[in-house]
């Protein structure tokens, strides 16, 4: 958008660090937003964050960030932005921000979306990040720095209000996987296994899923507890988190399709029993949507070789904090 | 205005008017008295060195002024000559005061006298306007107007004459427009007015309602026992009164910290920033801060949205009652609620005060929250601090306000109160080193009441350590909670709806505690009884026993009983 002169006037550190050789900090990010009838207030609200948590960052001294680009998908079925809001929201951009808004016309699921919104993408990584959240000013900064070591190829945020409880390890940030709410992901290893499996995991569970397959192929992933954002989610008067209304149905179903898909047969089993004699109905359509597609032969390949990543414990993810 | 025959007494107003121009060089000057009826103030004047001058519009006032020696002259206040009048009256002599005492409020414009008065004076700007003026705030009249009462009498804070009616706020308004401002004030207080009504509950102070009242009065502002306001004024520019009103949101969100937690304090904001609705503003109170410039930084690193929408406020000492009150000082809001910079909330917290506030106004809206363990992190550590547990609803979806006579259930990120109860008065107790939010609570439900919105929009974060909760001893809680009690009691408390049906099944309770007790108490010392019965049983056989051990005819039969017991042993086999 700008010239490299113009941009080294507004950021005078721009261009003068040098950087160590071992230092795996991507350059270029594309943020990958889907979105699915939010309201603009919302939209308004996550971009806004965003665009101050990358000033921030690139007027951080020390920090080689060359481009960014916003990728705003939309799966509603009618546009969420006239022309005058994505105008809006790109005249909001400071120099080296693009904002890009593409409207899919159907709802392709926050798997296929993200795949089409990174595909060809040429950044460095790629941050994936849901619409009903507020970056906090310094989350891109800490992201950024948390891919600093080669080995380390995601990192997700630490969710507020409700704070995720996923065990990480308190002084490397290693965890099992990562939260696609907010995940910084390099590129090459996105699409190295093939983004997200946007045919069995189309909107739930997909991180997860991700994570694992991202880890089997050698990657570390990790948790960063200082970059914070905000995710709106809503409790329950039990103190729970408050589901959304396709989460209980297709997050179960993708529990179960990961299970499947990481040779957890007994896990299976001992879920469908639980869910034969607890379920709501909900949870019963969605075990007999599973059950309808192991039939039909419609779930994945097992994974082999999959038991080190694949962390079930009592039916979660990985270990819990809590 | 006229025919009004009041005497000069020092304890009066007159004589407070007096006093206010103690100090003043009045030698050789004059002082013109405004309606001045029978001159009461014209022999401690002429005292004082000055050329007393009175001025009304009843002619045989004037006259019989003149017949005892005082220099007076008729004027109407309200003729439109009124300057020209005066100018002519006072010629070249200096004017040292004006005295506008029980006049202004029997003319239909006191603006246009006091116009009038500074246009007179000047050519002195030094001269002094000093005003006695009824006060229409007076509790009695209060009391009056609530129980269906408007009683004009022939003279006092109703007369039948006043045509203006004048509060502190009002009168200030008044003078400050006409350019005149307060230097002195010796308000002529009478605790029972003519207005008072003996024995009527209403307006006796010593019964509930006639304390309750007080208690409203006197945290308005402190001038429900004011008669007459009694004051000096100096000359000034007018003050134009405010056309528009600042920009004012629904709510202020009161942030209370001591720059220590910078990362919480950045997670408190987040939520803040990610709220659905931003009608509001954010009080940032400093307490106890070196430079509040890293929090200007910290808050500049957001996006303008939220960080426009925060202002800093300063505050050296005290508790953190200090610190809440400096904050409500400085709130615009319709309404305040308080976040501390270690809390979280949902992106619908306001929203869910404002959908309160929108359906019951005026009420204390009330939420509840979600309790999370969290604990500080030794250095070395990736992060500073981390949830160590689930969200659990430990707090009372229910506001009772019973219940909280005893025991806090809200958190303080857990109600918003209208921000008009600080102009009844309502303030944080500061002697209070903790529980100042429970206190406030209290009082403002007893006087608001509370709706209980249902949602949980909170999370309270409970800390393993480093926190207050930790910090304080349970001796500090205990102490501070009997303060708050005895403070209680000093004063009546309104009880809300249903309260009745609470504190019959709480007595119920307590009469069927005391009857379980009582009865168990009777069973257990019955149990005692029979124990001892038993007990001296026992020991009267053991005794007999012993004393049979120890007899010679039993140590005589002690081969017998061998036999015996081997014989028996044999027939077993």
């Amino acid at each position: 958008m700008t010239d490299v002169a113009e941009q080294d006037r507004a950021h005078p550190s721009a261009g003068v660090t040098t950087r160590a050789a071992d230092d795996a900090t991507p350059t270029s990010v594309r943020v990958a937003i889907v979105a699915y009838a939010n309201p603009l207030d919302e939209l308004w609200r996550c971009v806004r964050a965003l665009l101050r948590s990358i000033d921030n960052a690139f007027e951080t001294p020390g920090v080689e960030l060359n481009a960014v680009t916003i990728d705003l998908g939309d799966c509603s079925p009618r546009r969420l932005l006239t022309n005058e809001d994505a105008a809006a929201l790109s005249a909001a951009c400071p120099s080296r921000v693009r904002f890009e808004y593409r409207w899919f016309g159907r709802n392709l699921g926050h798997s296929a979306g993200t795949n089409a919104l990174c595909d060809n993408a040429p950044e460095d990584a790629l941050l994936l990040l849901n619409p009903d959240t507020y970056a906090s000013p310094t989350l891109f900064l800490r992201m950024l720095r948390a891919l600093r070591d080669g080995d380390v190829v995601a990192v997700d945020a630490r969710q507020i209000p409700a704070e995720h409880p996923k065990h990480y390890d308190e002084v490397t940030g290693t965890t099992s996987w990562a939260s696609g709410a907010c995940m910084l992901v390099r590129t090459p290893h996105f699409r190295g296994v093939g983004g997200f499996d946007a045919d069995h995991f189309p909107s739930y569970v997909n991180d997860v899923d991700l994570s694992w397959r991202l880890r089997l192929a050698g990657g570390r992933i990790v948790h960063e507890p200082t970059a914070v954002v905000f995710h709106d989610k809503r409790l329950t008067v039990e103190g729970g988190v408050r589901p959304t209304s396709s989460e209980e149905y297709a997050g179960l179903l993708g529990r179960l399709v990961l299970l499947s898909k990481y040779g957890k047969d007994d896990d299976i089993a001992d879920l469908l029993d639980y869910l034969e004699e607890h379920g709501t109905t909900t949870q019963a359509s969605a075990a007999e949507e599973f059950r309808r597609r192991r039939a039909s032969g419609a779930l994945p390949e097992t994974v082999a070789g999959a038991d080190h990543v694949a962390e079930f414990t009592e039916g979660e993810y990985g270990r819990r904090r809590f | 205005m006229s025919g009004y025959q009041f005497d000069f007494t020092e304890h009066g107003p007159y004589g407070a008017a007096m006093r206010l121009l103690r100090d003043s060089d009045l030698r050789g000057k004059v002082v013109l008295d405004l309606g001045c009826g029978a001159a009461a103030v014209a022999a401690p004047l002429t005292g004082l060195g000055a050329t007393y001058v009175g001025l009304d519009v009843d002619e045989d006032a004037v006259t019989k002024a003149t017949e005892r020696g005082i220099e007076a002259h008729a004027i109407d206040l309200t003729a439109d000559s009124l300057l020209a009048d005066l100018r002519a009256v006072v010629g070249e002599r200096p004017v040292a005061a004006v005295l506008c005492l029980d006049v202004l409020e029997h003319v239909t414009e006191p603006s246009q006298v006091l116009a009038a008065v500074t246009e007179l004076t000047t050519v002195n700007p030094e001269a002094e306007l000093v005003v006695s003026i009824p006060n229409v705030g007076h509790l009695d009249i209060a009391a009056r107007v609530l129980v269906g009462h408007w009683d004009v009498t022939e003279s006092g804070l109703l007369d039948r004459t006043h045509l203006r009616f004048f509060t502190d706020r009002s009168l200030s308004e008044l003078m400050n427009a006409a350019g005149w401002y307060e230097a002195a004030r010796e308000d002529f207080r009478l605790p029972e007015s003519d207005q008072h009504w003996a024995g009527h509950p209403v307006f006796e102070r010593g019964t509930n309602i006639g304390a309750l009242l007080e208690l409203v009065r006197a945290g308005a502002d402190e001038h429900g026992t004011v008669n007459q306001f009694v004051r000096r004024y100096h000359r000034g520019l007018p003050r134009r009164r405010e056309q528009q009103l600042p920009e004012q949101p629904f709510a202020t969100v009161v942030v209370r910290t001591t720059g220590t937690r910078p990362d919480t304090l950045t997670d408190v904001l987040c939520c803040l920033a990610a709220q659905t609705t931003l009608d509001f503003e954010v009080v940032l109170v400093a307490h106890d801060v070196d430079s509040t410039v890293p929090l200007q930084q910290l808050v500049d690193q957001f996006e303008g949205n939220i960080a426009r929408r925060v202002r800093i406020v300063p505050c050296t000492g005290g508790t953190r009652a200090h610190a809440a009150n400096a904050g409500l000082d400085a709130a615009r809001g319709d309404y305040v609620v308080f976040l501390d910079d270690d809390d979280l909330v949902t992106a619908n917290w306001v929203e869910n005060i404002r959908d309160g506030a929108q359906t019951h106004p005026g009420m204390v809206v009330r939420w509840f929250a979600a309790e999370q363990r969290r604990v500080w992190l030794e250095p070395g550590k990736r992060a500073k601090h981390a949830a160590v547990g689930p969200l659990t609803a430990t707090y009372a979806t229910e506001f009772d306000f019973l219940r909280h006579l005893r025991q806090n259930e809200t958190p303080f990120h857990c109600f918003a109160f209208p921000r008009v109860l600080a102009t009844l008065g309502m303030r944080f107790t500061e002697n209070l080193t903790v529980c100042e939010d429970w206190d406030f609570l209290v009082r403002a439900a007893s006087l608001c009441g509370v709706f209980d919105t249902g949602e949980m929009t909170s999370i309270y974060n409970k800390w393993g350590s480093k926190n207050s909760s930790d910090l304080i001893a349970t001796d500090e809680w205990q102490a501070m909670r009997t303060m708050i009690h005895v403070s209680m009691d000093a004063k009546p408390i309104l009880l809300p709806p249903g309260s009745v049906r609470g504190v019959d099944v709480l007595l119920a309770e307590l009469e069927e505690a005391r009857r379980t007790i009582s009865a168990q108490r009777a069973e257990l010392e019955a149990t005692r009884q029979s124990l001892n019965d038993y007990r001296e049983v026992a020991d009267n056989a053991h005794r007999a026993l012993a004393e049979l051990r120890s007899s010679t005819s039993w140590k005589a039969s002690a081969p017998i009983r061998a036999a015996g017991s081997l014989a028996r042993r044999i027939r077993n086999r």
